[in-house]
């Protein structure tokens, strides 16, 4: 592993305490402060830092360093939340996410000196007395002596001497550190002195082998700050009992000689290379330590000179430690304990995304060659009861369970893309004064990466535009009789293999009387069109339309709702809008749940085989005569369960075949396109069902209207995937013609 | 010349050369990468007529160009007889069909001409570089030129 895959595991480490530290923080926010949440953020900033130090990221060290701090505050008194703190912290976030980004990349860090002030300010982090007065038990934490103009970095006077005593818990040995790593870099500081306490250290016979007797007392005289010191012990945080205290006095001079205490340590320890244990930042990586090991080291340290009491059965013992019979059981006892955090520690394991995709890329290519033998197996004159067709059903069976064992691999919870939305509204909230918060709802359903990936940008533009155009001004909200503070309800959930993703805000809803002259105005719709409310509504998605008076710098980027909803329909799902003005609006958008495969139906139309989603196939039926009426000049429609749905010619539209004059003749397809309604498909025939793996046209030709993408038949032929939504939106309408012209007339 | 190529031995660069309708055109052996049978495409609805369909190609959709339609010669009828050469354009790999393929020329820098000026029927910019060798005078098509509605599509 080299330092900077070593990095890379520690960036990506970074994001998951990130959004732990979001998700934590939000938590507090909307359900007020609990102890556990409290400590899982302040976790999470305190490893940040931790790892950030063993790297020397020092920007990120010195702020995560007072975040941390200000989280103390609260963690040490958990009615120090308030709203302005809050609000704080929760740009803090943003600012921490901004430096780590920039330590990534190796950019200059934005100074984010103010923030740090702000926080100082807030959480009152300048005065040690008063930190202090907050709780006494903080002693450990409480950042008594810090210099806040110079966090981390250290210039601070020289001269200082500390007495830290440390006694490690038998987590710290568990875990594979070692004091006297700790120890050395202390010596590196200044003049040691080490003291081993072994009083705590029971008879042979009453010792437990993985439990921590010593303790040390440590004398430093350095020319380092406190902070320093601390920084040391910030890998074993939590895993010992420390305290530092600063003393006036010399240091004590009946303390172990450090030189001949580390080389008795060094000489005990079995084989392990302990130079190279500084180099190494991650503690599961190092060899399996043996905290036995470190406990005889100790032993015979505290043998050899330590003034401190050995136990009076101490002596005795020692002999039997010596015995090697006993010292590779307790060393077996040890190891046995470390296996089992390593095996809990294996429990998620970090793909690399390729190899997943080459997974899913191999699986493709298995559905396909199913389909082929299929075909071979029918040609072959097998009838369906033949073992043959049998064992092919269960082939089938088992492609499907593979094929999802292997989606669910890439499916993840869209928590992350939505906890990212947060630091949306807090920007757009900052732009625009107005003020909102986010709610979030079912926010662990799955759905696959590539859906998710693509999920951002239109998610953040349809979220900027809830705040900008939906919420309301505060003056204006409370005038209504609103709460202040606006709601953007952002919930996701998962619906007949769909996943449908709902933005809901409480704001003014769509100003139709606006919305319709805005569109009058610009061409997009006629003069006198007589629209519906719904019509209206999704006027908004219609190309070259913007609402907002002026362009604003947090909606107005030069994009529009239209190439929101074209993002949406490029990962195959369609985006509707209700608004309730006054009240506000609801975007709803439907997604397929993978990119990968869908559940196609067959189709022969004008001699070519089509392939159309199942999910979006209502019915399918046979016309007679009388079922067809006709409506206007051209178009056409069937009559089913008391509808009208206006007939596609499948054929004639893509431009396969003359328009058919006889529609009793084919098939016909009922199926739903969205928020256009519905169409009744009429094709030659239906072939089958089957499922396909979706094929990307784009990849190496372009989009093509009214195809969503290509797929791979069991013939070895390309078979094109109808985009039903297009097809039932752009029916029977010239080629270029604005879509509310079809919907006006 | 210094031949630092291996396998050229006049040291200039290889075509492979082929016939649509009585021309001959090339490209840049390098950016050929396969030459094959013709096979049934499937029709792409709302596409330019020179774009015959897409055909499978190991698991890829291939779009195929009807090079004669693309040069304003008249679209092919494609049979077995012709030809498809799968060719790299930037990210995209594509497939032209010709009548044939005649040659593979290793072409040194004095055989090599600038287009000359012609007529704007036979749209110059589609071509490179004119090989004049012998009596055989062979146009090279830019390939980044033929496909340029591709290109934009996908930005």
């Amino acid at each position: 592993m080299s330092l900077d895959d070593i990095k890379e595991t520690f960036f990506a480490e970074c994001a998951d305490q990130m959004a732990e530290l979001e998700t934590g923080l939000h938590e507090i926010q909307s359900s007020g402060p609990d102890m556990d949440t409290v400590n899982a953020v302040f976790r999470a900033v305190h490893s940040i830092k931790g790892g950030a130090g063993a790297f020397g990221y020092n920007a990120l060290v010195s702020f995560a360093h007072v975040f941390e701090n200000a989280l103390d505050v609260i963690r040490n008194d958990l009615s120090q939340v308030n709203e302005t703190r809050m609000d704080l912290l929760l740009r803090s976030v943003d600012v921490l996410s901004d430096v780590i980004e920039a330590e990534r990349t190796g950019a200059e860090p934005q100074d984010n000196a103010a923030l740090a002030g702000e926080l100082e300010a807030s959480f009152g982090l300048g005065d040690a007395e008063e930190a202090a007065e907050e709780d006494d038990a903080l002693a450990d934490f409480a950042p008594v002596m810090i210099d806040l103009g110079d966090l981390g970095v250290g210039d601070a006077p020289s001269g200082h001497s500390f007495r830290i005593s440390f006694m490690p818990h038998a987590s710290l040995y568990l875990k594979g550190h070692d004091p006297l790593r700790l120890f050395r870099e202390l010596a590196e500081m200044g003049t040691l002195s080490v003291t081993c306490d072994s009083a705590e250290l029971p008879k042979l016979s009453e010792l437990t082998p993985d439990e921590a007797y010593l303790k040390w007392q440590v004398d430093i005289e350095t020319d380092r700050s406190r902070e320093d010191i601390e920084a040391v012990f910030d890998w074993v945080d939590g895993e010992c009992a420390l305290s530092i205290e600063e003393t006036g006095a010399p240091a004590m001079d009946d303390g172990v000689d450090l030189d001949a205490f580390l080389q008795t340590l060094d000489e005990t320890e079995p084989g392990a290379d302990i130079d190279d244990f500084g180099q190494d930042p991650e503690p599961e990586a190092e060899e399996p330590k043996n905290p036995v090991a470190d406990l005889i080291g100790s032993l015979e340290a505290a043998d050899i000179g330590a003034p401190a009491t050995v136990a009076a059965g101490a002596d005795e013992p020692q002999e039997q430690v010596v015995d090697p019979a006993i010292v590779q059981a307790v060393a077996a006892a040890g190891q046995r304990a470390e296996k089992k955090e390593v095996k809990k520690a294996s429990q998620t394991i970090r793909v690399e995304s390729e190899k997943v995709d080459r997974l899913i890329n191999l699986m493709g290519e298995l559905v396909i060659n199913q389909a082929m033998l299929a075909e071979r197996i029918g040609q072959a004159g097998f009838g369906n009861a033949s073992p043959a067709a049998l064992a092919l059903v269960e082939l089938q069976n088992l492609t499907r369970e593979i094929q999802s064992g292997v989606m669910a691999i890439r499916a993840q919870p869209v928590k992350p893309v939505f906890m990212r939305m947060s630091r949306i509204i807090r920007e757009v909230c900052a732009a625009t004064g107005k003020k909102a918060m986010l709610e979030l709802e079912g926010e662990h359903t799955e759905v696959d990466t590539t859906v998710i990936e693509g999920l951002i940008d239109p998610l953040t533009h349809m979220i900027r535009n809830a705040v900008d155009h939906g919420i309301e001004d505060p003056e204006t909200r409370e005038a209504k009789g609103k709460p202040v503070q606006g709601t953007v309800r952002l919930s996701a959930y998962h619906s007949s293999g769909r996943i449908v993703i709902e933005i809901r805000d409480d704001g003014a809803g769509i100003n139709r009387e606006r919305v319709l002259d805005k569109a009058m105005e610009k061409g997009i719709v006629a003069r006198d069109a007589k629209l519906s409310d719904d019509d209206i509504d999704n006027l908004i998605f219609a190309p070259g339309f913007s609402t907002a008076e002026a362009i604003t710098d947090v909606s107005g980027r030069g994009v529009g709702m239209d190439v929101v909803r074209q993002s949406i329909q490029s990962l195959g799902g369609r985006v509707n809008i209700s608004s309730d003005p006054g009240n506000g609006s609801l975007f709803s958008m439907s997604l397929p749940l993978t990119l990968a495969v869908l559940d196609g139906m067959i189709v022969k139309e004008a001699d070519q085989t089509l392939v159309l989603p199942v999910s979006a196939v209502l019915e399918t039926a046979t016309l007679k005569p009388g079922d067809v009426y006709t409506v206007g000049r051209n178009s056409r429609v069937v009559k089913m369960r008391n509808q009208l749905i206006p007939i596609i010619d499948v054929g004639s539209q893509l431009g396969f075949a003359e328009p058919r004059s006889d529609y009793t003749r084919g098939t016909i397809m009922v199926v739903e396109g969205g928020k256009n309604g519905m169409g009744a498909f009429v094709v030659d025939s239906i072939e089958g069902q089957q499922q396909v793996v979706i094929k990307s046209l784009e990849s190496n030709y372009k989009r093509v209207p009214s195809i969503a993408a290509a797929t791979i038949l069991g013939n070895g032929q390309i078979a094109l995937i109808l985009d039903c939504d297009h097809i039932v939106s752009h029916q029977a309408e010239d080629p270029g013609a604005p879509i509310i012209q079809s919907m006006a007339g | 010349m210094q031949d630092e190529h291996e396998q050229t031995t006049v040291g200039g660069e290889e075509f492979i050369a082929f016939r649509v309708g009585d021309q001959e055109f090339c490209v840049e052996i390098t950016s050929t990468r396969e030459i094959r049978g013709w096979s049934q495409a499937t029709r792409l609805p709302h596409s330019p007529e020179y774009i015959v369909g897409v055909i499978n190609l190991r698991g890829t959709i291939l779009p195929i160009m009807d090079l004669s339609a693309r040069l304003g010669m008249g679209s092919s009828t494609p049979s077995e007889r012709h030809v498809i050469i799968v060719v790299q354009v930037g990210e995209k790999t594509v497939g032209l069909l010709v009548d044939s393929v005649s040659d593979i020329l290793d072409v040194g820098p004095d055989h090599l001409r600038p287009v000359p000026e012609v007529s704007p029927s036979m749209a110059s910019e589609m071509f490179r570089r004119v090989i004049v060798m012998d009596k055989r005078i062979i146009c090279e098509i830019c390939l980044d030129a033929i496909t340029p509605d591709m290109e934009l599509q996908a930005a």
